[in-house]
């Protein structure tokens, strides 16, 4: 009867979803909803107005699949319309825009959704129907627009692959473009009194004048991809530098911070940046100093959730497989906000004034709690390394443990073996994906790169970052990259110059990539200086020399 | 290492897969004729055995390696004998992988568990129809490790050096760890209950052969 009950007990708890949705559910009468766009990654925040989601997806498209804006109903989840991009093919990261009606100098509009693309289009779609109002082109060399868009006064100010062009809000017609040296990467624009400032790869800030006048100003050797921030102590950029970042003020270094910088925001004088390693405030009253830091993994959005006299909280995407997303303040332990499906993600939520959150993950679905959350959800402290998040796990070790000391003290030595074997068998599944993480880099320092130089590359590639792909029929190759941390990124940067299509595939434990070139074959694997990664993508780093070379399996 | 490999071997083609089909469902067919199983209830438990093991497998397929079927394997080799032990591994593996993915490594599946099988029928694990606990335990952590490395051979014929091998080998410690104590907690949980059945089962079949003989010496 024991060992039937002890099972069943077993199977029960870890059968049941690690993330119940269904707390959320009953300890508040909110409603919930969510939905599968089985259409790539959601990599920008979803907007919440006038009783409409509007959430874009983004992947890197082949086939017939292409990336899309959605409208859903925010009370029912019911889909208004969608808009789809038949021409862009790379990740779109450009956050969403609106467009309250109004008029200006150069005609009037109604509400729009304003929408950037990685194939150099601006569309602005009727907020109710998602029809094109209108549509405007800009200059691409690689990937078009990225980064966050600005609307001054009767005008979007939209950052470009190498630029900057202005365009009316009432008929798309373009009234200003800048072309820049460098090119930018989701390199949002920050406007000011005077006119509007803009980053790129290569680590430059222009700030450009309302009437197209530039002038530029190096921050250092890195890669400035936000919006800069213009504090009262001056221009903050978090530079994204070779395994670390950068804090700048005015160009002078401030902090030297973990790598894969985060979107920064601002709030008044405080300014909140996160890093692969860690969460950080800083105050820039006279001069911009770091007041609190936190323990967290954070590469995307960070955005404030603001209700006047009711909530004014900062979140932040945690960037992992089994993260949630979190609030609070660096400086103290954060509240982890768990949803159903906490994979891999960078979107930040998106709230409205009732208190509805959206939120967004790279496997593609959008969760959204309609109402003011309930402050009694399921939190832990975010600054817990191996913390294990599985609490029906632990909560299974724990009665294991009490049945184990019951059976025990009762002399059943036979039962106490079974319980004692149960309990560590389940402490052993709930550890092993962090142990096996670690495990394999540890494995890995035991391999000696042998080297992937080829002497017929051309010389001024020594030195820097060179990508291989063997495709069945040719070898292409391409170096000179510096910067970049893992696999993925280079990969995802190279196989663009090379004209390639590449494609992910989003999983719970990890990115892998399913074809290059349309070819999939049994898969891809990739070396690294000739030697074999023991971790994915996401995970393997690479050096300022390394070369990585993709092969079919 | 899913991720890094992301391939269990070559991919075979329509025509490869029929011979692999063919090669495994022809070894049970060869290992179940003989001896001639006559007793329907005899086939009737291994057929419940097996698709007992097949269906724990794709239930359990969520939690990485925990696999009772090698200790299913040992027991049912030790009960049946390794004819009937081995033909339940190769069932057992093509019946769970038609859900979990039938391929190259299915082949490097069913023979290392059928090894494993044959291994029970020769350990002397069941002495005078009691279970020999402490050599089960022992034979479990040791087959479930001989067992996960044989499967690692599986992608070891897609040009990987042998330094590669090993690391491949040595990276996979930990899901090694977790499969040997799953089937120590299998010989403890499932290994007394499961040869009990057999065994009873066979006792029950014996006796009733024996009744039938008596009836005719009386008559």
């Amino acid at each position: 009867m024991i060992r039937v009950l002890l099972s069943v007990g077993l199977l029960i708890c870890l059968f049941v979803p690690q993330h119940s949705i269904a707390d959320h559910d009953s300890s508040s009468e909110q409603i919930y909803w969510e939905v599968d766009l089985n259409n790539g990654f959601i990599s920008t925040k979803p907007m919440i107005i006038d009783g409409s989601v509007i959430v874009r997806t983004s992947d890197f498209w082949s086939g017939d699949d292409r990336p899309k804006v959605y409208s859903f109903d925010l009370q029912t989840g019911n889909e208004n319309w969608r808009f789809t991009n038949n021409y862009s093919r790379n990740h779109d990261v450009s956050p969403l825009s609106f467009a309250t009606s109004s008029s200006g100098d150069c005609g009037s509009w109604g509400d729009m959704v304003l929408v950037g693309w990685t194939d150099g289009k601006v569309t602005a779609l009727d907020f109710d129907s998602g029809e094109l109002i209108w549509q405007s082109q800009t200059e691409v060399l690689d990937y078009g627009i990225t980064g966050k868009m600005v609307i001054d006064q009767d005008q979007l100010v939209v950052p470009t692959n190498k630029g900057l062009s202005k365009f009316c809000l009432a008929d798309g017609s373009e009234t200003l473009r800048v072309d820049l040296p460098q090119k930018g990467w989701r390199n949002g624009i920050t406007l000011t009194d005077s006119g509007y400032l803009l980053g790129n790869e290569e680590g430059i800030l222009n700030q450009v004048s309302k009437d197209g006048i530039v002038t530029s100003q190096e921050i250092g050797e890195g890669k400035i991809r936000h919006a800069p921030l213009v504090t009262t102590a001056g221009v903050l950029i978090h530079l994204q530098m070779q395994s670390s970042s950068g804090i700048y003020v005015d160009g002078e270094l401030v902090s030297t911070e973990g790598s894969s910088p985060a979107i920064p925001l601002q709030v008044g004088n405080k300014v909140y940046l996160g890093t692969n390693t860690e969460v950080l405030l800083l105050n820039c009253e006279q001069s911009c100093n770091v007041t609190g830091r936190t323990d967290y993994q954070t590469s995307g959005e960070i955005v404030r959730q603001y209700i006047p006299e009711r909530v004014d909280r900062v979140w932040f995407s945690h960037n992992s497989q089994d993260g949630g997303w979190s609030y609070g303040t660096p400086g103290q332990n954060l509240t982890l906000y768990e949803t159903k499906h906490n994979t891999f993600k960078t979107a930040g939520p998106g709230f409205s004034e009732d208190g509805s959150i959206a939120f967004g993950n790279d496997n593609g679905i959008l969760m959204v709690f309609v109402g003011q959350i309930s402050d009694t959800e399921k939190s832990s402290q975010a600054n817990d390394d191996y913390s294990i998040d599985f609490d029906f796990g632990l909560l299974l070790i724990l009665l294991l443990i009490i049945s184990t000391f019951y059976f025990q003290i009762n002399t059943k030595e036979n039962t106490v073996v079974k319980a004692g074997l149960l309990v560590l068998l389940v402490i052993a599944v709930v550890a092993l994906p962090d142990v096996s993480t670690k495990w394999s880099q540890e494995v890995s320092k035991l391999e000696t790169p042998t080297g992937d130089w080829d002497e017929s590359w051309p010389d001024e590639w020594q030195d820097t970052q060179v990508l291989v792909i063997e495709l069945p029929n040719e070898t292409l190759v391409v170096g000179g990259y510096s910067d970049y941390n893992t696999v993925e990124e280079l990969t995802e940067i190279a196989s663009v110059d090379l004209g390639l299509i590449v494609e992910y595939e989003t999983t719970d434990i990890g990115v892998w990539i399913t074809s290059i070139g349309g070819y999939t074959g049994s898969g891809w694997e990739f070396t690294i200086d000739g030697t074999r990664s023991n971790v994915g993508i996401s995970l393997a780093e690479i050096d300022e020399d390394s070369v990585v070379r993709w092969s079919l399996a | 290492m899913v991720l890094t490999y992301g391939t269990h071997g070559p991919a075979l083609a329509p025509s490869q897969f029929l011979i692999l089909n063919l090669i495994l469902v022809a070894a049970c067919f060869t290992l179940l004729c003989q001896p001639w199983m006559s007793k329907k209830k005899d086939i009737l438990v291994l057929v419940s055995i097996t698709l007992a093991a097949a269906a724990s497998r794709i239930l359990l397929e969520p939690f990485p390696n925990v696999q009772p079927v090698t200790l299913m394997c040992l027991i049912v080799g030790a009960s049946l004998g390794a004819r009937r032990g081995m033909a339940f591994a190769i069932i057992t593996t093509l019946l769970s992988n038609i859900v979990l993915s039938h391929g190259w490594w299915t082949l490097f599946q069913a023979t290392g568990w059928a090894a494993v099988a044959f291994a029970g029928s020769r350990l002397s694990l069941i002495v005078n129809n009691k279970l020999a606990m402490r050599r089960l335990v022992i034979a479990s952590i040791v087959t479930s490790v001989l067992f996960d490395w044989w499967v690692s051979l599986s992608i070891y014929t897609t040009g990987m050096t042998l330094q590669e091998f090993g690391i491949y080998i040595l990276n996979g410690l930990p899901f090694d760890v977790v499969h040997a104590l799953a089937s120590v907690v299998s010989a403890f949980w499932i290994a007394p209950w499961l040869a009990n059945l057999i065994s009873e089962d066979r006792a029950i079949s014996e006796s009733k052969h024996i009744v039938g003989e008596a009836d005719v010496i009386t008559s």
